[in-house]
């Protein structure tokens, strides 16, 4: 069930491989969250600070792993433009629907920004298909499904 | 068998089975819509039934409920986005196949895989729902904690190669499981006084965002690498020909078998739900695909395109949707969380599921069990227009297009859940997350796994320890606890085996 691939790392330094790191958001988590588990009650507390625990371990022995030359490296920079770009067109889309802008308006501008980020051909074609999409979603959630919006600046902004 | 002949009686009437045939029709369509999942499009034809006679109503609500499990395959394995959680398992094997151009024949394994399990599974509930019954009100606090080591221990069968990262994945489920209120002291856990996150982190929308989003992320880094390659963007999968070869089907029949067993028991036990069946048809599948087919001359890798991936866990799924009814039909307790939706439907018109359901509405009780074997019956011929109309509609959308149209689903459909903008929040974190773990080489598997049995596990360990006084021997009990000694042993048998056979070969 791996879908990465492995990329050659025994010659990797430990600090550029990406296994140390992943091991080290492991402890960090871990650590953090059996810290946070004493301000529990003691009933509740002994299971969640045990898998934090069992976590961090989990985390070392995966450094350990990278550090003995065991580990796979994977590289994280074009994975990175990728959830930066449509993390943050996704944001956007989200706060214009929070700040009151309607559904079709933002849902419009995440789907023009998305086919243009995607290389579609022809701005005027992508402006329609974008239209169309959300037209149609706009008719099948809010109209057909009856999903309720927050509320929009003005009654036009639909 | 009076009350079965009444049963069939009941759905006989044209009204009634028209209804069940527009259930299978718009269930398959919305199941097969990513980001709806089939708590949504079950949730959506409720209010439908209002005016409608309790027969009709309730025929609509069998086909929505056995179809869109089934519709769920479809962009699982066309577009590597399941369209309900039962098919995430689904997307694998499917989406390999269909990307070496048989996708027709994925679609095919898939709908008949669904028919089959969900036909096998409705006799067993017609011939032994009351007494079936009996088994499932067997299971305590013990048995719940070792059936929970046994789902969690079944996903080491698939770990090949990195066993620490898939133990961190199912680590990292257990852990988020935590958030919310304890369930044994009701003390807040992880919640940072968010309101949000009393009831832990959403499940729907955390499961939209974990394959919708991260899948739209994946295939936004295939356009990008096929556009910084200058090739053109590759077009929409071709769904071909949807034949099955008679030597692929009488191949997959021990399969569909064992998976359609594995949902029958499963489905039955209160809480267990539709992901556990999955994961372990989908495990025993694959150990018998590496004992027997796995390297020889024409023989995929398990994950990419075996065809007992597709069929293991679509033929459990639709198993799981009618055993799920026998505690609900016969003790008023849902098998999983869309059976409890069925009580809302049964309540529109006046009926509480349980043993009184039986006495006072026998012919709808019956009607209910007959209408699950004709709506698995139906599905087939039904799946075929819908793959060969609406789907081959929606995914021949060029796949710069089909980025936002996921998007778009899988936020609109997290929001849907409570309409709650949290939600859409909850989705596209965790899609970044499910992201960063595919690219970590640490499978989701575990994790989904874990989150489904995290606070079961808790509950469960706590209570039988409080039970047994503090005897952890309790779970291993051949006496007073059989059960959960069997299953606990074969958890111990499903780690070790493993270890044990890389050290033979």
């Amino acid at each position: 069930m791996n879908t990465h691939s492995d990329s050659g790392n025994n010659n990797r330094g430990i600090l550029t491989h990406s296994d140390t790191w992943i091991g080290l958001v492991l402890i960090v988590l871990g650590l953090v969250a059996a810290w946070m588990a004493n301000d529990f009650d003691n009933r509740s507390r002994t299971y969640p600070q045990t898998l934090s625990v069992i976590m961090a371990i989990f985390g070392l022995i995966i450094i350990v792993k990278a550090f003995l030359g065991k580990g796979s490296h994977t590289s994280f920079a074009s994975p990175s433009k990728v959830a930066l770009s449509a993390g943050t067109i996704i944001i956007l889309w989200i706060s214009a629907i929070t700040n009151g802008l309607g559904y079709i308006l933002p849902t419009f501008l995440m789907e023009l920004a998305f086919l243009l980020a995607c290389g579609f051909r022809g701005v005027g074609k992508a402006v329609l298909v974008a239209l169309l999409i959300s037209v149609v979603s706009y008719l099948i959630f809010i109209v057909g499904l009856d999903v309720r919006m927050p509320e929009s600046l003005a009654v036009w902004l639909l | 068998m009076d009350l079965i002949v009444l049963g069939f009686e009941t759905l006989a009437s044209p009204q009634v089975t028209l209804m069940l045939l527009i259930g299978v029709i718009a269930g398959m369509i919305v199941g097969s819509i990513p980001g709806i999942n089939d708590n949504i499009a079950f949730a959506v034809f409720i209010p439908f039934s209002f005016s409608m006679p309790p027969e009709q109503a309730l025929a609509l609500m069998v086909g929505v409920y056995c179809a869109a499990a089934t519709g769920g395959a479809i962009p699982a394995i066309m577009i590597k986005v399941p369209g309900t959680a039962s098919s995430l398992l689904t997307a694998i094997d499917g989406n390999a196949m269909a990307r070496k151009g048989l996708g027709g024949r994925a679609l095919s394994i898939a709908v008949t895989s669904s028919v089959v399990g969900g036909v096998l599974s409705s006799i067993v509930l017609l011939l032994f729902a009351p007494s079936l019954a009996k088994v499932a009100l067997k299971f305590g606090y013990v048995e719940n904690f070792a059936l929970a080591i046994l789902g969690l221990s079944s996903v080491v069968g698939l770990l090949r190669g990195n066993v620490i990262k898939g133990c961190v994945a199912a680590i990292i489920g257990l852990s988020i499981a935590n958030i919310g209120f304890s369930q044994l002291t009701g003390f807040p856990r992880y919640t940072f006084d968010n309101v949000n996150l009393i009831e832990g982190i959403p499940f729907v929308p955390m499961l939209v965002g974990l394959f919708g989003i991260a899948a739209m992320f994946e295939l936004l880094a295939d356009i990008f690498k096929e556009r910084k390659a200058k090739t053109q963007v590759s077009k929409p999968l071709e769904i071909g020909s949807m034949m099955l070869p008679k030597s692929l089907i009488l191949r997959l029949l021990p399969v569909w078998m064992s998976s359609a067993a594995i949902g029958n028991v499963i489905g039955m036990l209160p809480g267990a739900g539709m992901l556990m069946a999955i994961f372990l048809a989908y495990d025993q599948a694959a150990r018998r695909f590496r004992r027997i087919f796995e390297g020889k001359k024409g023989e995929p890798a398990w994950g990419e395109g075996a065809p007992e991936g597709i069929a293991a866990p679509e033929a459990a799924n639709n198993a799981v949707t009618a055993s799920s009814m026998v505690p609900l039909l016969s003790l008023g307790i849902p098998g999983n969380s869309t059976s409890a939706l069925f009580i809302g439907a049964l309540a529109i018109h006046g009926m509480v599921p349980g043993p009184l359901l039986f006495t006072q509405h026998s012919n709808i009780a019956w009607m209910i069990i007959v209408a699950f074997l004709a709506a698995n019956i139906i599905m087939w011929p039904v799946a075929f227009v819908v793959i060969r109309t609406v789907s081959k509609t929606i995914f021949a959308i060029p796949k710069e297009a089909m980025v936002g149209v996921i998007a778009m689903l899988c936020l609109m459909g997290a929001y849907s859940d409570g309409a709650n903008i949290f939600n859409m929040w909850v989705a596209i974190i965790s899609g970044i997350v499910a992201y960063g773990m595919r690219l970590s080489g640490i499978p989701l598997g575990p994790a989904i796994l874990g989150l489904v049995l995290g606070s079961q596990l808790e509950s469960s360990l706590m209570n039988s320890l409080t039970i047994s006084q503090g005897n952890w021997l309790v779970f291993f009990d051949f006496s007073n606890h059989p059960i959960s000694a069997v299953m606990i042993f074969v958890s111990i048998a499903l780690w070790v085996a493993p270890v044990i056979m890389r050290n033979r070969s």
